[in-house]
């Protein structure tokens, strides 16, 4: 790729998605390509299969040699045989990107039949081998299959498969994993990566998580506002970094290991792509910004043998620390009371599958399964897990969001299960929740204003003009300008409507907060940025927090205690230091060890404990332990019996209950 | 899947006789009778004669009695005989049946395979001029009602040009041709069809447009086929099913008719059936119409709902 | 793809080029007809005639230059008392359509048919001055005791009273059916029999085909008694509307059009004019009296001062020239006949002071509204009616019409709350012909009006067969009816007609017709027409 640069919109007010793009991929060499939304990364590959929308996109400058031929040249008829036959691309959402009436057979073998001319006997039987090949079991069968009768991490393998089934020379994958949950995450760059090697391809791999791509790739080249600001091999990525953009991304994401520091996010906010490219577009941002940043695009250069950067001081950068500041910022320490605020005892909500002419039911999806666990004052007490654990309908049922089925909560001494009407409206006013979708959770047709006062008004807080007053305190809590407060949600940025989300559940003065997956929504600059604020707040409001998140190394970053749910139970509950230091739930264990390190040395070597199969079906859980089809360490007496929760923990370390037969074994 | 189907019927069957205790209370309050109906100053009827007529054909008794008669009759699968002329309702309608299916049928069907198909390449085009003509066609088709619409193409082309019969379901008195038929069927049907063709384009373009901002799509380019596989296999399998709800909306009008059309064009179809036996108060050719409609409406519900099943492999009724 | 397409469009281009060439088949006479008129029976309908012309045949028809009868099934009859007494001699030799020979047992039955109770047809007072109606309708006889068979070919019919005009004003609506079908149905099963859409007759043309709410077509007979017909087959277009009717008329897709339904709209005359295919009979008299009718009952119009207020409020000359296009005669009396008329009738010009007085003198209320009821919804009626609306208006009458279909009139007439209305009533060929206002009182149609003396002069009317001696008894009847108002004559209709130029006979006929004759078969030698070369 040679200078690619891609406009799109009308000539006098363009957006400048692509600036001056150039790299090069060798045969079998995997590349990986970091930014954040709105760096270009997707437009980048998306220009070289011609996928772009011509009106109202536009090529302005570059070429992209392919074999001697220049695809940006060639008219669509001629790259359309290049597409799927020699280089191919998987997409970030496998739900979406599959067809949902047509068989996966079909979708598999149509490339198969359009680019190499088979018979469809054939055809099939090469879409089977590669069906085997990326772990489709029972692939007979499944080729009759309809998309919306496979999990998010079959269907990412089927469109590998899909991919692949032409057996091209590149493989183009545009952040295939950013759907998908930690364990399946890894089960897929496993995945790709065996195939790889098998097939000799070359892999471009588009991600926002550098940790991420760590662990497999040969080169990274970060991206920012169209451009590429650093390029280098992976090692000396992580070992040199020169770039102030890629030492920001790097400082922002919390590690597993490191102390509890505060993170340091990026200051600012994400680049405004309509101004032409004149200037270094981090500038704003930066540091280290000079006069000359702002004035000229500083262009990529050598720091030493396949490592480029482009900016004005990265010499002076060199010399500096790491992490800047990190001493300096502790992560403030709330003060954790004794006293519980929230105990849930025993807590089920199932919801029934009803059959037959007279919907009787006839099971139900054990969505929460009898879960226990207590939220002391002042804390922040995390539930993680994967997708259908039943985090998500626990945080919903504390809030009232979901009858239970059975079970107590009690909040500040008050039983509240079930509760209704009256009683219901008073737990609200104490308990709040944030959501997870910035862009969802808003009522498009509300000003800010009146979002954040809608929960004033519907407790029937102060008066009008109070209220007024205590929506603009608010927007200053959060950190939002004054004159947002007229805005509508449309109009902010996914950082600035979390923001709002956050001072609508404060509004009310409430004690305890909710918050299911405020930050997974958002770019990893912004995530630290909320991270930091949510922090604050709960010192400077005394708040208590319940976190609801599957983004591991954030949770360990922002929690006291940790409780680990697998298919409607707890797992493993304990302070966050037990939990993530010495964990002793196999599941917990795996979970931990699937999650990417930002350091390639560390990936490498770091023995990684891959699941195999699925979550079952919560409908049909398995008997006695939940998980243990799928346990390494299972026995006999883990497929008969429920194990009971018990404590591992000491005084020092606090409570740390393990429900396993097998936990505290080497 | 049975099951559904079988709740679905169940449910219906209550519905049914709601509707058939509505309508019969409304045909009855309107004013006067059958055999007041048939009086005519040239053939004056005196107090006996008509006390006797009304004897004859029950309507001197309370309407609940004669309601009940009538499900009496129709649970015995008889649907009565015409006020009228005492034929048959079952033989009458049976008449008719095919004449309104023929010309609905037809129009339907035009209607739906030119408004989709233009429907799909407006959406193929979009904001080119294609776009903007077929869109401006599409209001100017939806703004003309069928009857007018009727009435210009009976100006234009049967009067004026005189290429085609103004009336008629056949030449009569001919022995039956197909030519025939299809040239008086051409008028009539492409005045229904336009107005309802002009309604399946915009649901097309929009279904099309929707599908076309699918990741699937980006996926099939992405695999290098042919855009016309691109655009037939996989997007308009898929912009096809939000046009089953819009069709089976349209579906019930195939046995109901268009009496305005019927009219215009003199066929002799059901629409023309119904409204004679309203002027005439014929109660039991309302009633056999009414239920024989509302059977259909429901009818259709359950194929489209079938419909869905068979399109979508994501919609399954447990 | 593109070379389907253009195949298909050229193979559909040539078929319609075939299918317009083929031009109208010799020997086939398209005539219109209205919907309603052939599944219950001529017995049963009173807009049937036309088959009953042309298949069906009665004892005698009207002739159609309007001035006596053509002998049909009946060769000749002779009253030697007067006409009390009429004896037919039948035609010899005609058969029904299905081969069996007509005797005089078809005409006794026939006769009875009618009179039956059991039948319940309308008809049935036709028959009315026959001796023995009153018995068989009460049910104390079974049959008309006065018609019987004298032989195989001669009926004898005895009246109650000497009608010398019995045959020219009663019988001439009287059909004859095959009493070997028809006498095997039950009475109360003629209505609607299948007999009516297979009819057997003796007439000059055989019903061949019927197609529910489409066509009937019917096939010369070539065995009629007055001769083979020309044409080789009639084929009645059922239409349900006027609208299409015209439209066919100027497509050639129809010879003839029907009179009923108001004739070609003023509005069309124009356009038809100029065609030169079509002859266009714009003045058709229609004899068709239109008029204002009130509840004489109700306290309000008993007072002759508010009717003949509403007369003099209302610009008639103004309405046929503006609204009717001259499609109207100015009437002021019942009937439309010229020789029926006194000469010397009370005009009611337009006169709104004179009718505000008339209103003042009888104390009408000003503020009370007038329900108005009407039943031609076609536009130059609903445009007649908003005109009186105004004029009426205009003197502080204040209608408020409503447009109803028959059923709903009928129920109106029966509960009693009838008020006003805008009606025309055929009145046909003669002055006693029409709707009766002879029998005082009579409900619906008299609507409270009852003057013996009028019932008087009617039955007088038919006492004699000279033109001359009745006109004297409806002169004076006409004049007691325009002084006693009961209705509000306005004009008589004006109904053009046009007819194609192809079927010679068709066109002329009608032009020596004087004006419309309603609900009668009509003898206009049908079988002499023929197809222009």
């Amino acid at each position: 790729m040679q200078g690619l640069s891609v406009e799109f919109g009308p000539h006098g007010s363009a957006v400048y998605a692509v600036n001056d793009v150039s790299f090069e991929l060798a045969e079998g060499e995997s590349l990986a390509i970091v930014g954040e939304s709105g760096s270009g990364k997707s437009v980048t590959v998306q220009t070289l299969m011609g996928l772009i929308r011509k009106p109202p996109g536009r090529v302005t400058a570059g070429r992209a040699l392919f074999r001697g031929r220049d695809l940006l040249a060639i008219p669509d008829s001629e790259l359309r045989q290049i597409r799927g036959r020699d280089i191919a691309m998987i997409f970030q959402d496998p739900m979406s990107s599959l067809n949902p009436v047509l068989t996966i057979g079909l979708q598999l073998t149509e490339a198969l039949r359009e680019h190499q001319e088979l018979s469809e006997a054939e055809a099939e039987r090469q879409a089977l081998d590669m069906l085997e090949l990326v772990g489709i079991a029972n692939g007979p069968q499944r080729m009759r299959a309809f998309p919306h009768q496979f999990s998010g991490g079959q269907l990412q393998r089927i469109g590998i498969a899909m991919a692949l089934v032409c057996k091209p020379s590149i493989l183009i994958a545009d952040e295939p994993t950013t759907a998908l949950d930690v364990t399946i995450q890894a089960q897929i760059v496993e995945l790709v990566s065996r195939l790889q090697k098998q097939l000799g391809m070359a892999i471009i791999w588009i991600s926002h998580d550098l940790s991420l791509v760590a662990g497999f790739v040969d080169r990274v080249a970060v991206m920012y506002a169209g451009s590429i600001v650093e390029c280098a091999d992976v090692d000396e990525l992580f070992s040199t970094t020169t770039h102030p953009y890629t030492i920001g991304l790097l400082n922002s994401i919390p590690s597993l290991t490191a102390e509890n520091t505060r993170l340091v996010p990026i200051k600012g906010t994400p680049p405004n792509v309509t101004l032409p490219p004149t200037f270094c577009a981090f500038a704003p941002r930066c540091d280290y910004a000079e006069a000359r940043c702002r004035e000229q695009k500083p262009p990529l250069e050598t720091v030493n043998a396949g490592h480029t950067t482009a900016c004005w001081r990265w010499r002076e950068v060199d010399h500096l620390p790491r992490s800047p500041a990190a001493a300096q910022r502790v992560k403030p320490a709330g003060a954790a009371g004794q006293e519980a605020l929230l105990t849930v005892t025993d807590l089920k909500v199932h919801f029934p599958i009803r059959r037959g002419v007279l919907r009787r039911q006839v099971g139900a999806v054990h969505a929460v399964d009898g879960v226990s666990f207590e939220v002391l004052r002042g804390e922040t007490l995390a539930l993680v897990g994967e997708s259908g654990c039943g985090k998500s309908t626990t945080g919903r049922a504390v809030l009232g969001l979901e009858r239970p089925s059975a079970g107590s909560i009690v909040f500040e001494g008050r039983d509240y299960a079930g509760a209704t009407g009256e009683e219901l409206k008073q737990r609200r006013r104490d308990m709040q929740m944030v959501f997870q979708n910035p862009f969802g959770s808003l009522n498009p047709r509300m000003t800010v204003g009146r979002i954040i006062g809608e929960g004033l008004r519907a407790q029937k807080i102060g008066t009008r003009a109070t209220r007024d007053a205590r929506v603009g305190e608010l927007l200053a809590l959060v950190g939002l300008r004054e004159a947002l407060r007229n805005r509508y949600p449309f109009e902010l940025s996914g950082g600035q409507r979390q923001r709002v989300g956050i001072a609508r559940a404060i509004a009310t003065n409430p004690k305890f907060i909710i918050a299911d997956e405020p930050i997974s929504a958002l770019d990893v600059s912004i995530q630290a940025q909320i991270v930091n604020l949510l922090d604050d707040l709960k010192v400077r409001l005394g708040l208590t927090y319940l976190f609801v998140g599957h983004d591991l190394s954030m949770i360990r970053y922002l929690s006291d205690r940790v409780a680990v749910m697998y298919l409607g139970r707890i797992v493993e509950i304990g302070t966050t230091a037990s939990v993530f230091g010495s964990p002793l739930h196999p599941y917990t264990r795996a979970l931990l060890s699937a999650i990417p390190v930002p350091d390639p040395k560390a990936g490498g070597t770091r023995r990684r404990i891959v699941l195999g199969g699925g979550v079952p079906d919560p409908s049909k859980p398995p008997s006695g332990c939940h998980f243990h089809p799928r346990c390494p360490k299972a026995t006999d007496i883990c497929s008969k019996v429920d194990p009971q929760p018990r404590d591992f923990g000491s005084t020092t370390t606090g409570r740390h209950l393990v429900a396993c037969h097998h936990a505290g074994e080497a | 899947m049975l099951s559904y189907l079988l709740r679905k019927l169940l449910f219906s069957i209550p519905v049914l006789f709601g509707v058939t205790v509505i309508v019969f209370a409304i045909a009855h309050a309107m004013p006067g009778d059958a055999v007041l109906a048939m009086i005519t100053a040239e053939a004056p009827s005196s107090e006996e004669l008509i006390a006797m007529r009304r004897g004859e054909l029950g309507l001197d008794q309370p309407l609940y009695v004669q309601y009940l008669n009538w499900i009496g009759q129709i649970l015995h699968g008889n649907l009565g005989r015409s006020f009228v002329n005492g034929r048959s309702v079952g033989e009458i309608i049976g008449e008719r049946l095919p004449m309104t299916l023929e010309l609905m049928g037809v129009a339907l069907l035009i209607a739906f395979l030119l408004g989709t198909t233009l429907g799909v390449i407006s959406a193929l085009r979009q904001y080119k001029l294609t776009d903007y003509s077929l869109t401006l066609a599409g209001f100017v088709g939806v703004s003309i009602p069928d009857f007018f619409m009727g009435l210009l193409l009976v100006y234009v082309f049967a009067l004026e040009l005189r290429w085609l019969p103004s009336s008629g379901i056949s030449t009569a008195g001919d022995s039956f041709s197909l030519l025939d038929n299809l040239k008086h069927l051409i008028l009539p049907a492409a005045a229904l069809a336009l107005f309802r063709a002009a309604i399946f384009m915009r649901y097309a373009r929009a279904g099309m447009l929707e599908v076309l901002n699918q990741s699937y799509m980006r996926t099939a380019k992405a695999k290098g086929l042919r855009p016309s596989t691109i655009t037939l296999r996989h997007g308009l399998r898929n912009a096809l099913i939000p046009l089953v709800t819009v069709f089976g909306l349209a579906l019930p009008t195939l046995f109901g008719g268009s009496v305005v059309i019927e009219t215009i064009f003199q066929w002799p179809g059901i629409g023309l059936m119904f409204i004679d036996s309203v002027v005439n108060r014929d109660s039991p050719v309302i009633m056999g119409y009414v239920l024989i409609t509302a059977i259909i409406v429901m009818l259709a519900n359950l194929a489209t709902d079938l419909a869905y099943s068979v399109l979508d492999p994501r919609v399954s009724y447990d | 793809m593109r070379r389907l397409l253009m195949s298909f469009l050229s193979a559909l281009a040539l078929t319609f080029a075939a299918g317009a060439a083929k031009a109208a088949d010799g020997g086939t006479f398209r005539s219109a007809m209205r919907t309603g008129c052939i599944e219950m029976g001529t017995l049963h309908t009173t807009c049937g005639h036309r088959l009953d012309e042309t298949v069906l045949q009665g004892l005698v028809h009207i002739k159609w230059t309007g001035d006596g009868v053509q002998p049909m099934l009946a060769e000749s009859w002779k009253t030697p008392d007067g006409g009390k007494t009429y004896v037919f001699s039948l035609r010899h030799g005609v058969k029904w359509h299905d081969g069996t020979p007509f005797t005089a047992k078809d005409v006794v039955f026939s006769l009875n048919l009618y009179a039956n109770p059991k039948v319940g047809s309308p008809w049935a007072q036709k028959l009315g001055a026959v001796a023995g109606y009153k018995a068989f309708q009460d049910g104390s006889a079974s049959s008309l005791a006065g018609v019987k068979a004298l032989d195989d070919m001669t009926v004898q019919v005895e009246l109650d009273s000497a009608k010398p005009l019995w045959v020219e004003l009663q019988l001439i609506a009287i059909s004859i059916f095959p009493e070997h079908i028809l006498g095997k149905v039950a009475p109360g099963d003629i209505k609607g029999n299948a007999f009516w859409v297979n009819r057997v007759g003796t007439g000059p043309f055989i019903w061949k085909k019927y197609e529910s709410d489409q066509y009937v077509e019917v096939d010369r007979n070539p065995d009629y008694f007055l001769g083979a017909p020309k044409l080789d087959r009639i084929i009645y277009q059922i239409y349900k509307d006027v609208p299409p009717i015209i439209a066919a008329l100027e497509t050639q897709e129809v010879d003839a059009m029907s009179y009923e339904g108001g004739g070609v709209p003023v509005s069309e005359l124009a356009r038809l004019q100029k065609l030169d295919y079509l002859t266009v009979l714009p003045k058709f008299s229609a004899g068709l009296p239109t008029y204002l009718q009130f509840n004489l009952e109700n306290k309000r119009f008993a007072d002759v001062r508010v009717r003949q207020a509403m007369l003099y409020a209302i610009d008639r000359k103004a309405i046929i020239e503006t609204v009717k296009q001259g499609a109207g005669e100015l009437l002021n009396t019942l009937f439309p006949q010229d020789w029926a008329r006194a000469k010397d009738l009370e005009a009611y010009d337009y006169n709104p002071d004179k009718a505000k007085q008339l209103l003042t003198d009888a104390g009408w209320d000003v503020g009370q509204p007038v329900d108005f009821i009407y039943y031609y919804s076609d536009q130059m009626n609903v445009d007649t009616v908003t005109a009186i609306q105004s004029y009426l208006a205009a003197v502080g009458v204040n209608i408020q019409p409503r447009l109803l279909d028959p059923a709903a009139i009928n129920q109106v007439y029966a509960d009693g709350s009838f008020q006003m209305g805008f009606f025309a009533q055929g009145m046909g060929l003669d002055p006693s012909l029409g709707s009766p206002l002879v029998v005082c009182g009579a409900k619906p149609l008299a609507m409270g009006y009852c003057n013996p003396k009028v019932d008087e002069l009617f039955n007088k009317g038919l006492e004699s067969n000279d033109r001359a001696v009745r006109a004297a008894s409806y002169q004076e009847a006409s004049r007691i009816l325009n002084q006693d108002l009961p209705k509000a004559w306005l004009w008589n209709e004006v109904r053009p007609l046009a007819f194609n130029n192809r079927i010679v006979g068709l066109a002329q006929h009608f032009k020596e017709q004087p004006l419309v004759i309603f609900n009668h078969p009509v003898y206009n030698e049908v079988e002499k027409w023929e197809v222009a070369k």
